[in-house]
């Protein structure tokens, strides 16, 4: 049948046109409603993404060299010159933080993808087959939680010794069971589902169903996980820093710089206040987006 | 019931077999020759062997790690410290104590702060004292400790000089390390205590106290709270789990001679066996106690029984169906 041309139906196209067009009702741009409503969801990704910043632009930001050492300006109180003073070798802590930003994201991102891809694996694997498969992985993960994870992670550091890769691999073994745990849950809640039972009725193959079915449908908690861990990775690995286990001087690890200070506790107590400060926020500001992120993506949780 | 306990007690086996697997696999992996260690630099490579043949290092691994378990199970005998020569045990024990003063301390801190949140922000549910009760806790836990504790000694002990910034000679150096370790967990607690609370106010039996014209207090003090804290002291093993965990770091920041500065300690000074050793001890004693604390649990509370064999409570040996 062609199409009939009239004025009034040209009017009403012409008008529609100009609409905006219907926004598609995704679970994701649900979810993405749901964070947006959430203040303080927004203020952690607020704060997340200045600090990524950051971390990219760091040679722009910083005023100094992180690790020039000047021993004409020592153990400087903070000044406008230097924004958070200097530290027994006359580095400036302020481009020594700035750099730090660097360094901690992006260790404990290798931390968290590195965690994903054992810990995060091993669970899909035992929620996705169940059966001995499951019994066997989770059994092993149960074994792997009776040592406090940070106890973990520094025995194994303590045997690999210093260094990042160490340090990856140390909090990959540690978060295993955490890890293996959430991923599980995240599968076993898809797995029950309607659709995932007519895949199978019509033979999807078993790789094709986890790739195609089933982590996009698990993916939000997934994420979840992700960023509540990359803070997890964060803690650890600073406070692992600073006690001298993980990664070793003069790597401008926020941890690192607060071991620095640590002699300087009463006399220069700026030298730890500002990394500290860092610390916090940062680690807050992941746990906010977290939370956001928890609430947005699965209100059923809350 | 006593078929339950069994159960529990056998589950132990596995689990501190496979415990002491982990260590013995990261004890063979360390570097450096222990019987050169012992032996000192000075040593001919003949003495070295003969040491080697004497500590079964030469010996195949499954003969080394069944060696390993047999010497702890019949001596106690976790090894000796490459710093003393003296056995890790011997170090350790007098240390457990000062770790487990302010393990407890810390837990009771957190488990008391924490329970008192969650029953405020669920008595005032969706009004800013909830919001603001989690955004505070949040705050604690999501912050490391070590940091906090940095915070709070340059605020207390440099700037008001009201308590120690280190050691714990008098009885106010316990409270900062207790304190930071505690609020730390707080928010779990708040969070528990906040939803079970929430679940059971929704409860029949509550709606019957209700009905027959209890007072709100009673109602949520003697009906409420009472069934809202099984979860929540459900929670308490794996609590006491973080608190070791976060006491290793800031023992060392507060100076406090625990198991977790010793541990620490150890590791700066490549003292392997130390470090494996505190790190199994604190294990075995962590394994008994989630194991009491399930077992104290399901005998004060039979109704448990099905939820922890079922897989419902976290931490909680899942497959026990059979039971």
């Amino acid at each position: 049948m062609a199409k009939i041309h009239t004025p009034a139906m040209e009017k009403i196209e012409k008008r529609n046109a100009k609409r905006k067009k219907p926004v598609k009702s995704t679970p994701t741009t649900e979810s993405w409603k749901r964070f947006k409503r959430n203040p303080t969801a927004l203020l952690g990704l607020f704060v997340v993404c200045i600090l990524i910043l950051v971390a990219i632009f760091a040679p722009l930001i910083a005023p100094f060299d992180y690790q020039k050492q000047d021993y004409a300006s020592m153990m400087q109180a903070p000044s406008m010159k230097h924004l958070f003073g200097t530290d027994q070798f006359g580095r400036d802590i302020f481009s020594r933080v700035i750099f730090g930003t660097r360094y901690s994201l992006v260790i404990a991102l290798f931390c968290t993808i590195a965690a994903f891809f054992s810990g995060g694996l091993l669970g899909i694997i035992a929620g996705y087959f169940g059966g001995i498969a499951d019994t066997i992985i989770m059994r092993i993960m149960d074994v792997f939680q009776s040592i406090p994870m940070i106890m973990m992670a520094m025995c194994i550091v303590a045997v690999l010794g210093n260094g990042i890769p160490q340090l990856v691999a140390a909090v990959m073994f540690a978060s295993m069971p955490t890890m293996a745990r959430s991923n599980r849950a995240a599968i076993l809640r898809v797995r029950g589902s309607d659709y995932i039972e007519s895949s199978e009725a019509i033979g999807v193959g078993q790789i094709r169903m986890i790739i195609k079915h089933m982590i996009p449908n698990a993916v939000g908690v997934m994420i979840i996980y992700f960023v509540g861990f990359l803070a997890v990775s964060i803690m650890m690995m600073s406070a692992m820093s600073y006690i001298g286990v993980g990664l070793s001087a003069p790597t401008p690890e926020w941890g690192l710089i607060l071991n620095d200070g640590k002699a300087y506790l009463t006399s220069a107590p700026y030298m730890m206040l500002f990394p500290a400060m860092m610390i916090m926020i940062t680690c807050f500001a992941f746990n906010l987006m977290g939370d956001g992120l928890r609430d947005a993506f699965d209100p059923r949780l809350k | 019931m006593l078929k339950y306990i069994l159960k529990r007690i056998l589950y132990l086996i596995p689990i501190l077999i496979g415990v002491s697997a982990i260590i013995f696999a990261l004890k063979t992996v360390t570097p450096g020759d222990p019987a050169r260690q012992i032996l000192g630099n000075d040593a001919t490579e003949e003495q070295v062997q003969e040491k080697r043949d004497e500590l079964g290092l030469n010996d195949p691994v499954l003969v080394q790690y069944v060696n390993y378990v047999g010497g702890i199970v019949t001596r106690g005998d976790f090894g000796d410290s490459y710093r003393t020569g003296e056995p890790i045990l011997t170090e350790i024990l007098p240390r457990l104590l000062t770790s487990a003063k302010i393990t407890l301390g810390a837990v009771m801190i957190g488990a008391i702060i924490g329970v008192l949140l969650g029953i405020i922000s669920a008595l005032k549910k969706y009004t800013w004292i909830d919001s603001v009760v989690l955004v505070i806790s949040m705050f604690f836990q999501s912050v490391p400790e070590f940091v906090v504790a940095l915070v709070l000694i340059m605020i207390l002990a440099v700037k008001l000089h009201l308590l120690p910034a280190t050691g714990i000679t008098t009885w106010q150096g316990y409270i900062m390390p207790m304190l930071c370790i505690g609020l730390s967990a707080v928010a779990g607690y708040t969070r528990i205590t906040r939803s079970s609370m929430l679940e059971v106010l929704g409860e029949d039996y509550i709606r019957t106290a209700r009905a027959k014209g209890q007072s709100e207090k009673n109602i949520t003090y003697h009906h409420a709270l009472r069934n809202a804290m099984i979860p929540v002291a459900q929670s308490l093993g794996s609590n006491i789990g973080n608190a070791i965990g976060g006491g290793m770091v800031l023992e060392t920041v507060f100076g406090v001679p625990g198991v977790g500065k010793y541990i620490v300690d150890a590791i700066t000074q490549r003292n392997y066996p130390g470090v494996l050793g505190g790190a199994l001890i604190i294990a075995i004693i962590l394994t008994l106690i989630n194991m009491i604390v399930d077992i104290s649990f399901v005998l004060i509370d039979p109704r448990l029984k099905t939820t922890i064999i079922s897989g419902g409570a976290k931490k909680m040996p899942k497959k026990m169906k059979a039971a």
